[in-house]
């Protein structure tokens, strides 16, 4: 088990109400459970609140950077203690 | 006509007389409206001898095809002109609430010819158009002059487009404003209008032009809402606005810092949307008939500067007058500087990228305080940075030297002109082109200069795709990118030419349907796109025209040297690959960079293909 930084980047730390979360997990996937069970109801509750009814993944409307490096980029990535996975809006703009 | 007027104001400044005009209708067809059917007027009016800030430089405005109809985030107006920064073809648009006052003011766009021996400007209300005396105005600033207008017209919700100081003093780059802070913002139109002693134009209707099929129009417009409401980029943008993207482009590197030399400094992240929104934040507004409302106001009690109530910067002014000259701002600060360019009226980006240039070669001792009249341009410097911006406003001093931008600044020192980090002489926005190699491409072959909203591109590659195109998210370094730069450049052209925002996703069947009820026409996506093809490969063949070849498509040197640090990592664009792919893609030729005969004919522009003789 691995305890890592889970850093909600940009306009999440607004949906989610949370800069930077503590996690222990033993793989990508368990940390990509971990953020929809925990936040994925804020960030519903947040888009109906504003009107909002269709359903987005978290983790699926992100890009995910290990340490600064995209995990689509690594091979089989592991997660070691002091780790810090980021979320970043996939979309762009500005 | 539907969907249009069918008649534009001519305005002859040097005669002092304004005339209506019929709307070239197979044009409108054509090119649709805004920066599109602006381009294909100033085709047939300009050429390589026209001096930009001459009498025979016309500056065209327009809105876009949708304007002031009840779709969605369609607000987005135009205009182009020959840029008296590039020397080459300019345009800009913009949002607020102007086009679609000016389309229920009763033209499909105004047209300004001349030079006027004094300050006027022009008043339309409900199809009547007249030119008033401006000389109580000249030398106010864009916010004070919006305000003495509206009470002049004693209806404050006249819209008003119109210049500040800068333009006046012939910036090069200045703007031309509306509202708080909305701008054409880029290459030089605000300059233009100033040059013919514009000052404003001010636009206030309530009539509406013909439509086939208002009811039709009125479903797919409300379908239409409801998917931009649901939209998922429209969230981000109502939460965080433009300026949100900052804490992202920390990551990627993609905010340019130290004049492109460092990696993304993270004090950026202290001016940014979510810090606007944790601390500053007391409400938004929007710009006509949008339900996204991206932009921020604020209310600053802390720092040097205080305001009670004022709009935040958006991303671009946020990197330009910061990390840019590396300084490290509190918000009060940022506020302050974005205030101080829109009250004079002058290009965030071409103006912080110029004073960006200014400190990296003080950094160099290429120029020293005997130049810069004693400001000492050490990087992080905030004092030196808001009087470089009151110096360009003025055009005075140092100040003259940046007012003329990055090209012309390298020119005067001796420097290469690679290091002034600009394509065709338009100063390159704050997406580092290192950060999505895609970009690279964007800049070198946008048809006004460096313009990072003609195509899709850090979008398609930050993740987020294109479904309606068939483009799918990509890695950001890929060099594999010519085809999807030219569909998303077609597209852009499209949508600007309607006035659709690009924060609003609106599915292509909604888009087609709100055009069809409008006009009348039955068209489809594939003809749409074929117009926004057909409009891009227009906007090229002028460039052309005025004296662009396959040579100035070129990334500047300095912004293709690797970072190692930071969100780069050290990548560069390999313009080497991606060039040829897009020039064959697009049928431009090899030296002269012109769009062929064959692909300007099969686009319905023989005309053209003519005029600049295509082989």
């Amino acid at each position: 088990m691995a305890k890592i930084k889970i850093n909600f980047i940009g306009p999440w730390s607004l949906f989610l109400g949370v800069r930077t979360i503590t996690a222990e997990v033993n793989s990508i996937d368990e940390a990509k459970a971990y953020v929809e069970t925990q936040y994925g109801p804020v960030y519903q509750e947040k888009l109906r609140s504003r009107g909002a009814h269709k359903k987005h993944s978290i983790w699926d409307s992100s890009n995910i950077l290990l340490n600064g490096r995209n995990i689509k980029q690594l091979d089989e990535p592991a997660l070691k203690d002091g780790d810090n996975l980021d979320l970043l809006l996939i979309v762009a703009g500005g | 006509m539907n969907g249009y007027w069918g008649k534009l104001l001519v305005a002859d400044l040097s005669k002092g007389t304004l005339t209506d005009e019929p709307l070239h209708e197979r044009y409108a067809r054509a090119f649709l409206g805004s920066t599109g059917l602006a381009a294909r007027y100033l085709f047939d009016m300009v050429d390589d001898n026209t001096d930009p800030l001459g009498p025979d430089n016309p500056l065209i405005l327009m809105p876009g095809l949708l304007n002031g109809t009840s779709g969605p985030s369609v607000s987005r107006w135009g205009g182009a002109t020959k840029s008296p920064l590039t020397g080459h073809y300019g345009d800009a648009n913009a949002g607020a609430w102007f086009g679609a006052e000016f389309k229920n003011a009763g033209y499909d766009g105004i047209i300004l010819k001349g030079q006027s021996a004094k300050p006027v400007y022009i008043y339309i209300k409900d199809g009547v158009a007249e030119l008033k005396d401006a000389g109580s105005l000249w030398g106010k600033d864009t916010y004070k002059t919006q305000e003495e207008i509206k009470k002049a017209c004693k209806d404050k919700r006249t819209q008003i487009a119109c210049i500040g100081p800068a333009s006046e003093n012939l910036v090069l780059y200045g703007c031309i404003m509306s509202e708080w802070g909305h701008s054409l913002g880029r290459a030089g139109l605000g300059c233009v209008m100033g040059s013919k002693k514009v000052k404003a134009i001010a636009v206030r209707g309530k009539l509406k032009p013909p439509m086939q099929d208002p009811e039709k129009f009125r479903e797919a417009a409300q379908r239409a809402m409801t998917e931009v409401k649901e939209g998922f980029l429209s969230q981000w943008m109502h939460e965080g606005g433009t300026a949100s993207w900052v804490d992202s482009a920390i990551s990627y590197g993609d905010g340019p810092t130290r004049y492109y030399t460092a990696p993304t400094m993270p004090e950026a992240t202290n001016i940014s949307g979510v810090t606007m929104a944790e601390k500053y934040e007391t409400g938004h507004t929007a710009c006509f008939g949008c339900p996204i409302r991206c932009r921020k106001v604020l209310r600053i009690k802390e720092g040097k500067y205080q305001y009670e109530s004022i709009e935040g910067p958006e991303y671009e002014t946020v990197i330009a007058l910061g990390a840019m000259m590396g300084l490290a701002l509190d918000m009060s600060t940022i506020v302050y500087l974005n205030e101080l360019c829109n009250a004079y009226g002058f290009d965030t980006i071409s103006g912080g990228a110029s004073a960006g240039y200014a400190f990296y070669l003080y950094d160099l001792g290429v120029i020293t305080d005997k130049d810069t009249g004693g400001l000492k341009l050490t990087w992080g410097n905030i004092e030196a940075a808001i009087e470089l911006m009151h110096l360009i406003g003025k055009n005075q001093g140092f100040g003259a030297v940046l007012a003329g931008g990055t090209r012309r600044m390298a020119q005067r020192y001796g420097r290469p002109v690679g290091e002034a980090v600009q394509t065709k002489g338009l100063e390159i926005p704050m997406h580092d082109p290192r950060a999505y190699h895609s970009m690279g491409l964007v800049y070198a072959t946008a048809p006004r200069g460096a313009d990072h909203n003609k195509s899709d591109g850090y979008q398609v590659d930050g993740g987020a795709g294109h479904p309606d195109l068939g483009l799918n998210a990509a890695d950001r370094w890929g060099d594999d990118r010519a085809a999807m730069v030219e569909k998303s450049q077609n597209f852009r052209a499209l949508s600007d030419s309607l006035g659709i925002c690009h924060f609003a996703i609106i599915p292509f069947a909604l888009i087609v349907d709100m055009i069809n009820a409008s006009t009348g026409w039955d068209t489809d996506m594939d003809q749409l796109l074929k117009a926004g093809e057909r409009i891009f490969q227009l906007q090229r063949a002028l460039s052309c025209k005025l004296g662009i070849t396959a040579k100035d498509d070129v990334m500047p040197e300095l912004a293709m040297r690797p970072i190692p640090e930071g969100g780069t990592e050290g990548h560069v664009p390999n313009m080497e690959k991606m060039l040829p792919e897009y020039y064959a893609l697009r049928a431009w030729d090899s030296v002269t960079g012109k769009p062929s005969k064959k692909r300007l004919e099969g686009l319905g522009m023989p005309e053209i293909a003519a005029s600049i003789n295509a082989k």
